[in-house]
């Protein structure tokens, strides 16, 4: 490994049709940091946010994550590793409860295969606890302890986006990539998602991507800042640099002229 | 073994009429976003308004032909507003539509069985003498089946392409997250393409009528291979649709020189599995 | 008097052979949203299987060239295992795709099936069928009593498959089930391997669906591919919808009364005259049921309870109080 950052994407290409939406995209994004991804619309943001957490296979590149070479796996072997992703728009299980969708988190349970559920509760009674506890904790610490036992599509949409934050966490990952985390939320609601999300890394030594349209919205949060457009990283740095970049002024001064 | 090119020609005229049927099935499909499951009994609509044109009240083929599209169409409204309006305002899924067609189905095809029997019937039309033309036979009425349905593939390539409704109609079909969500005059898209859409399935009804027999039954037992084409071709792509139902039906014709004529739907089923198996990630659509 | 009991058992008997059924179809749509529109090939095959395991050798009289003369609980195994495998081959092609796929290529490969049951008279005695197939434990118990025995038998496949919906169902592998029902894209991201867990389901309801198969061959002791038309899967839907999917006993109940209506109204035609009307009058009704129930009560009679965490705890014993 030439650096010692958590995840590193080289190189990254990805076409649709003819169409090419990532055009060899490089980003590092360190160790217990809050990294941004931002750009223009069609800079391709969502398509790496995709290609990384496994949804698309990528056309050309590595992405290597803690060491590991992640290119192009199976979303189920990528959680596996130490990424999980969020929704933009919030994506909970609507008829389960809360303390359901949580449980859905847990990896690696026993229960969750055919043969023990047929034995019987018995046989995965201690995995089910540990998920249990696990779940009880988070909502402890994302207060929503409250509304454990409602159902997800009753909640108000700023919890969903808690849940759906408990719920990757439920996964163990090491990295968190979350989709426009502030997207359609209140100004004070994003207050509270910016705290949570600080509070989650200084408390639970976690690090977190987070994609995002509007640079002003992450500027306050983000240690690192990477800025793409047309499919390739134009600058990349702490927001600072990034604000003052002739390159990224272009950038969002020609979306808005446009 | 000698290639019978009799197979060939009796492909291009059953595939033609799949062809039909099957674009009315993609339209609806694309812009509706959900699989019509009674696709099938309004093509035996079409035949049974026909054949009591023709065959009850005495009308010219011709004339009973073209009366049971009107009527055809007519009756597809009545029941989209009655039974798939109601559903569509609720905001209710795909899949509720689906099963909500899938139950129209049954009562469909059970009210025709009920009227008219189960027993299959004929157009009072002349012109089955078969002729033999470059080594293989045909009828009048055969080359007249091939004849409308190529001329209503013309008809509707120009309106898919020469009108404001058509193109509107075919950017909706081939893009499913722009199906209805997008919100402009969409009941008013959804009405054309019923109008359409059950319009081309009901001729397709009388012309397979025409080459076969008039039964309840018909039109279920093309259901399969509606879909077969309309997979094959790309779901909302009538141009797809076409190519899809004619290749369909060349396949199955020709297949008779290889297999037993009774697993002809067996020959539909098997391109679309490998289809599905081969190309998976185009049938889902486009993502981004 | 008697004759009303052996008619009353007749028709539990039947209803218990679509509750199994249906059980099987509440695993595919009720729990996991897969739409099977294919499920009396499940049937067929356990069925068919069955029977040609159990049937003694053909005769030179005979259209077919198979029989083992196998004991039943064998025929009835094989019956499960075949039905799965046929799950295992129809999942392939549709499961990685959109729910319409499968709807699509399942009524597709039940009418298939029906073709090769007419046809192929070398394994399925073409349209003649199968006859002679054994009943079990035919010479111990005795003849006046077997209808109760196998009514029996009916009701324990019933109650067998009733308690294991509900372990999966009550089971975290039943709330994966859940999860790919409500949002396929968020268990992905949560690292479900999705596919196999629906290959899991639709395996699981299609051995379900296999055995109420191989019941309903040591039941009647003939099979015809008349037998095995897409009615079936119709009748199994309009009960699983009417009693309420997600709800295993939603599914047991809809098919009770589904079976029961048809029975009803089996004698109709003699008390009003209404001739040969009424099967198909008996299938718009049916049609229109699924319709207005669709609309006006999508939950069904029994719809789906939402699990608190206390029910979770008793069941697992853990002591979470």
């Amino acid at each position: 490994m030439s650096d010692d950052g958590l995840l590193e994407v080289r190189d990254l290409n990805k076409y649709f049709g003819g169409v090419t939406a990532v055009d060899g995209f490089d980003m590092t994004v360190e160790r217990n940091s809050i990294t941004g991804l931002i750009g223009p619309n069609g800079a391709g943001k969502t398509t790496v946010f995709r290609t990384i957490s496994g949804f698309h296979d990528p056309d050309g590149g590595k992405v290597v994550f803690d060491g590991e070479e992640i290119t192009g796996k199976p979303v189920y072997e990528i959680v596996e590793a130490g990424i999980t992703r969020t929704f933009q728009e919030a994506r909970t299980f609507p008829e389960m409860t809360v303390f359901e969708n949580l449980l859905v988190g847990k990896t690696g349970h026993r229960g969750e295969k055919l043969l023990p559920t047929t034995a019987g509760p018995k046989a995965y009674a201690e995995d089910e606890r540990a998920a249990v506890e696990h779940a009880d904790q988070l909502l402890g610490y994302m207060e929503l302890a409250e509304k454990r036992d409602q159902r997800a599509d009753r909640l108000a949409v700023g919890e969903r986006k808690l849940l759906e934050i408990a719920r990757a966490l439920m996964t163990n990952p090491d990295l968190i990539l979350l989709d426009e985390p502030m997207a359609g939320l209140p100004s004070d609601l994003t207050t509270d998602i910016v705290d949570y999300i600080e509070r989650i890394r200084e408390e639970r030594d976690q690090t977190f991507l987070i994609v995002e349209h509007d640079m002003d919205t992450i500027m306050n949060i983000c240690d690192s800042i990477t800025v793409m457009e047309a499919g390739q990283t134009i600058a990349s740095g702490t927001p600072e640099e990034v604000r003052n970049d002739e390159r990224v002024v272009e950038a969002y001064l020609g979306e808005e002229s446009a | 073994m000698a290639f019978d090119p009799q197979f060939l020609l009796n492909g291009v005229i059953v595939g033609s009429t799949i062809a039909l049927a099957a674009i009315g099935l993609t339209l609806i499909f694309g812009i509706l976003d959900f699989i019509n499951f009674a696709h099938g009994e309004y093509l035996t609509l079409g035949a049974y308004a026909a054949l009591v044109a023709n065959v009850a009240l005495g009308l010219p083929f011709v004339v009973a032909a073209v009366v049971a599209i009107p009527i055809t169409v007519a009756l597809a409204l009545a029941l989209d507003r009655v039974v798939f309006y109601p559903l569509r305002r609720e905001g209710a899924g795909a899949l509720s539509l689906l099963i909500t067609s899938f139950g129209l189905s049954i009562i469909l095809r059970n009210a025709v069985e009920m009227v008219w029997s189960s027993d299959p019937r004929r157009f009072d039309v002349g012109g089955a003498e078969a002729m033999a033309i470059a080594g293989v036979r045909i009828t009048a009425v055969q080359i007249a089946i091939v004849v409308v349905s190529l001329v209503l593939m013309i008809a509707i390539h120009l309106l898919l392409t020469r009108t404001t409704l058509g193109v509107t109609m075919r950017a909706t079909a081939s893009n499913r997250s722009l199906a209805l969500s997008s919100g402009v005059n969409t009941e008013r898209i959804v009405t054309w393409t019923w109008v359409i859409g059950a319009g081309l399935t009901a001729i397709a009804g009388v012309l397979i009528g025409l080459n076969t027999v008039v039964r309840p039954s018909m039109g279920f037992g093309l259901l399969l291979v509606m879909f077969a084409a309309v997979i094959l071709g790309g779901i909302g792509d009538p141009y797809g649709a076409m190519l899809g139902g004619l290749s369909i039906g060349i396949a199955q014709e020709v297949s008779v020189a290889f297999i037993s004529a009774s697993y002809k739907p067996a020959v539909a089923f098997t391109i679309m599995v490998v289809l599905l198996l081969w190309k998976p990630e185009g049938l889902r659509g486009a993502d981004t | 008097m008697l004759e009303q009991l052996s008619f009353m058992t007749s028709v539990a008997t039947v209803a218990g052979i679509y509750a199994v059924l249906a059980l099987g179809l509440n695993i595919h749509w009720g729990e996991t949203g897969l739409l099977n529109f294919g499920h009396v090939a499940f049937f067929a095959v356990g069925a068919y299987t069955t029977a040609i395991l159990t049937i003694p050798s053909p005769t030179a009289t005979q259209a077919y060239s198979f029989g083992f003369g196998l004991p039943v609980v064998v025929g009835i195994v094989g019956g499960c295992i075949a039905a799965g495998l046929v799950a295992v081959l129809l999942g392939i092609p549709t499961l990685q795709l959109d729910e319409e796929y499968l709807a699509i290529v399942s009524i597709g490969l039940a009418e298939i099936l029906r073709h090769v049951m007419m046809n192929e008279n070398w394994l399925t005695g073409g349209v003649a069928g199968l006859y002679g197939i054994d009943r079990p434990l035919r010479g111990v118990i005795p003849p006046e009593a077997y209808d109760f025995f196998y009514l029996g038998l009916v009701v324990l496949a019933v109650g067998l498959c009733y308690a294991y919906s509900r372990r999966l169902k009550q089971s975290p592998f039943g709330r994966v089930l859940r999860s790919i029902r409500d949002d396929e894209e968020a268990s992905i991201a949560l690292g479900k391997h999705t596919f196999r867990y629906r290959m899991q389901a639709f395996v699981v309801g299609g051995v379900m669906a296999g055995l109420a198969g191989a019941l309903w061959a040591h039941y009647a002791t003939a099979l015809t591919p008349t037998a095995f038309g897409a009615n079936i899967t119709f009748l199994t839907w309009v009960g699983l919808i009417v009693g309420g999917s997600g709800n295993s006993k939603g599914a047991i109940l809809g098919a009770g009364l589904i079976i029961a209506f048809r029975e009803a109204t089996r004698y109709l035609p003699d008390l009003y005259g209404l001739g040969d009307i009424i099967p198909t009058l008996r299938l718009i009704l049916v049609g229109a049921l699924v319709i207005v129930t669709i609309r006006y009560r999508p939950d069904g009679l029994l719809p789906e309870r939402d699990i608190s965490y206390a029910e979770y705890c008793k069941r697992v014993e853990y002591g979470g109080e």
